[in-house]
């Protein structure tokens, strides 16, 4: 029993030093007072968030990867829930190759879709940085579909049918009941999107521009010449940290454990 | 003239090649509790689920306290009802649970409380306003949706099957607490459900479906004790189907030959020579060891002990046409005979428990 225990614990540990370990690394060495990779640091300083603070460039990037993420998030939400609603109580072929299409973003590799959005965006002459939106959205959007349908699978039918034997029609019920009970799905499918094309670098390697930059572009320019690298660091460990300011507040605002569980109590 | 609330007129729907309801006519009157009773796939819930307007029917009129609502969408037709499962909302508390269809209809804040908290203690539930269906037993899920359906004062209520989620010791509970509320309420209601003692039990007028049609509407004795079809008799429980010619008439009484013995019924109108099927109830049946000029012969299969009663199975009739059979015997004292398997014995009733049924399609 006890063997078993540690050897549970064990795993877990493993786990968590693999997911957690990398990204504990780069926390680390971003206070590393001198330039050049060495960890554990020697020292501890905030250069590098100066340094990153100080750069324009990197400031403006992460505000437009920001707002960029944001768009991105809505958008894919909106599209992932109406088609979910569309198609996750269809039986039959249609719906079924409808629903793999709505999936095969995710296993198309996304630098060729970057590609072939910069050659449409190049055709139709709009800007770049609208064809970056179309490119996250097309990456973002399984993820609200997936989350949605599960939500809408895992909901009762008889619910709609109770309420309408309750005198709400439609779109009431949609409102008082539908939306409710898929809306931690919503929002677990908005926060996939949000984060997936915040870190998105395949597809926004074609389609950004001066001015309308991605901060994983714009630290990738800085990786590729030597020193000032540890600014990198610095800005990746920003990054994490507004994704864990994002599912905090995802947390405080509707529950993420109710999110992730699929709990569907208010 | 008894007002009638819901009735159907014609009224047919098949999903593909499949006859769930074919051409059903049917009228609730006023205060009635009314039950379809069937096997699963025998039309009771589609014909539920057409009243309620989540099935519309093919041809066919609903009407509802004399409103045609064939084309009303369910949440304009005037019911409640309950689901087998319940169908709470999981995200809402009882009080909101109970004042939804109240809100969907605009009542007024100040009325909409004091409603509910009088449904809810109607289905003894004051004091849940704020749980949460899951945090309820499935009794008390039970009484939240019967609160719910019936403080809109609807004119009729469905229930589909509502007992089926329940245990067997709360089941019974629930239907008095069911019959009770609908009394109360002198509410219409039709009951789904596809056990024959709670339709019995529960019950002013039943229907027996099968294949989409009523083999017999009647009141639970007449169901039960007169059954008119092969079909609602082996459904009632009389599993004893025979068949035979009558070979006598002799004022009232006919002599039936059964082929493996002979038998009394009441007058059936049928002449001497025809071909009848009759069905014995199990517990009008006794049995004897002694041969005499009627009974029907048969072999004990099995003797089963159920406490109250002890079943006797047995086969009559010759080899290429063999009547299972069943006999229901009270158990009264330790006297009683011991019946052995394999033995000869001889299947005896009186001539009112023969029950003439309708011949084989």
């Amino acid at each position: 029993m006890i063997a078993g225990r540690l050897l549970l614990y064990l795993a877990f540990g493993l786990c968590l030093a693999l997911v957690l370990g990398p990204i504990a690394v780069i926390i680390g060495i971003s206070f590393s007072p001198i330039d050049g990779f060495a960890f554990p640091p020697t020292g501890l300083s905030l250069r590098w968030y100066a340094s990153f603070l100080a750069s324009e460039k990197l400031l403006d990037s992460l505000l437009f990867s920001f707002r960029t993420a944001l768009t991105v998030a809505v958008l894919s939400l909106i599209l992932g829930t109406l088609a979910a609603l569309a198609l996750a109580r269809r039986r039959g072929l249609l719906a079924a190759s409808i629903q793999s299409l709505f999936m095969a973003p995710m296993v198309f590799p996304t630098i060729i879709l970057g590609l072939a959005i910069l050659l449409f965006v190049r055709v139709i002459s709009a800007p770049l940085w609208l064809g970056l939106i179309v490119a996250h959205v097309l990456i973002s959007t399984p993820y609200c579909f997936r989350m949605v349908t599960g939500s809408l699978q895992a909901f009762d039918p008889t619910l709609e049918e109770a309420s309408q034997s309750l005198g709400a029609g439609p779109i009431r019920t949609f409102a008082y009941v539908i939306l409710p009970l898929i809306w931690p799905g919503m929002m677990a499918g908005a926060l996939f999107a949000f984060i997936v094309s915040f870190g998105e670098n395949n597809a926004a390697l074609f389609l950004t521009s001066p001015g309308y930059s991605t901060m994983p572009i714009e630290l990738l320019g800085f990786l590729q010449f030597p020193g000032n690298q540890l600014i990198v660091a610095a800005a990746s460990t920003v990054q994490v940290g507004l994704i864990v300011v994002l599912i905090v507040l995802m947390e405080r605002l509707v529950g993420l454990a109710r999110i992730v569980r699929g709990d569907r109590r208010g | 003239m008894t007002e009638v609330d819901v009735s159907l007129r014609a009224v047919r729907k098949s999903y593909g090649d499949v006859v769930a309801v074919a051409d059903l006519t049917l009228d609730i009157p006023r205060g009635a509790f009314f039950s379809l009773l069937g096997p699963s796939g025998c039309g009771k819930t589609t014909t539920l689920r057409i009243v309620a307007g989540f099935a519309r029917p093919d041809c066919g009129d609903v009407l509802i306290r004399g409103q045609r609502v064939t084309e009303v969408p369910p949440y304009r037709r005037d019911y409640g009802m309950v689901f087998q499962n319940f169908a709470l909302f999981p995200h809402m508390s009882i009080a909101d649970n109970v004042a939804f269809g109240l809100r969907m209809r605009r009542v007024d804040r100040g009325s909409i409380k004091r409603q509910v908290s009088e449904s809810l203690a109607l289905v003894k539930l004051a004091g849940y306003e704020h749980r949460f269906p899951n945090q309820l037993s499935g009794g008390q899920q039970q009484r939240v949706a019967l609160a719910r359906a019936l403080v809109l004062r609807p004119a009729v209520l469905l229930l589909d099957e509502p007992l089926g989620a329940l245990d067997a010791k709360l089941r019974e509970e629930m239907q008095v607490e069911i019959r009770d509320l609908q009394r109360q309420f002198a509410i219409s209601t039709i009951f789904v459900t596809h056990d024959q003692d709670e339709a019995l039990t529960m019950s002013d007028a039943v229907a027996v479906m099968n294949h989409g049609v009523i083999e017999q509407l009647g009141t639970p004795r007449e169901v039960f004790e007169r059954p008119r079809t092969e079909f609602v008799a082996r459904f009632m429980g009389a599993g004893n189907i025979m068949e035979g010619r009558v070979v006598a008439t002799n004022g009232a009484v006919q002599t039936l030959d059964l082929g493996a013995g002979s038998v009394r019924a009441r007058d059936s109108g049928k002449r001497s020579g025809e071909r009848v099927l009759v069905t014995v109830r199990p517990e009008n049946v006794s049995l004897a060891r002694e041969a005499g000029d009627l009974g029907v012969r048969a072999n004990v299969v099995s003797v089963v002990y159920h406490g109250a009663t002890t079943h006797v199975h047995l086969v009559a009739g010759p080899a290429d046409a063999v009547m299972p059979m069943v006999a229901h015997l009270p158990n009264r004292s330790a006297s009683d005979t011991e019946w052995q398997r394999g033995e000869t014995v001889y299947c005896r009733w009186n001539e009112e428990s023969t029950i003439f049924l309708a011949d084989r399609p």
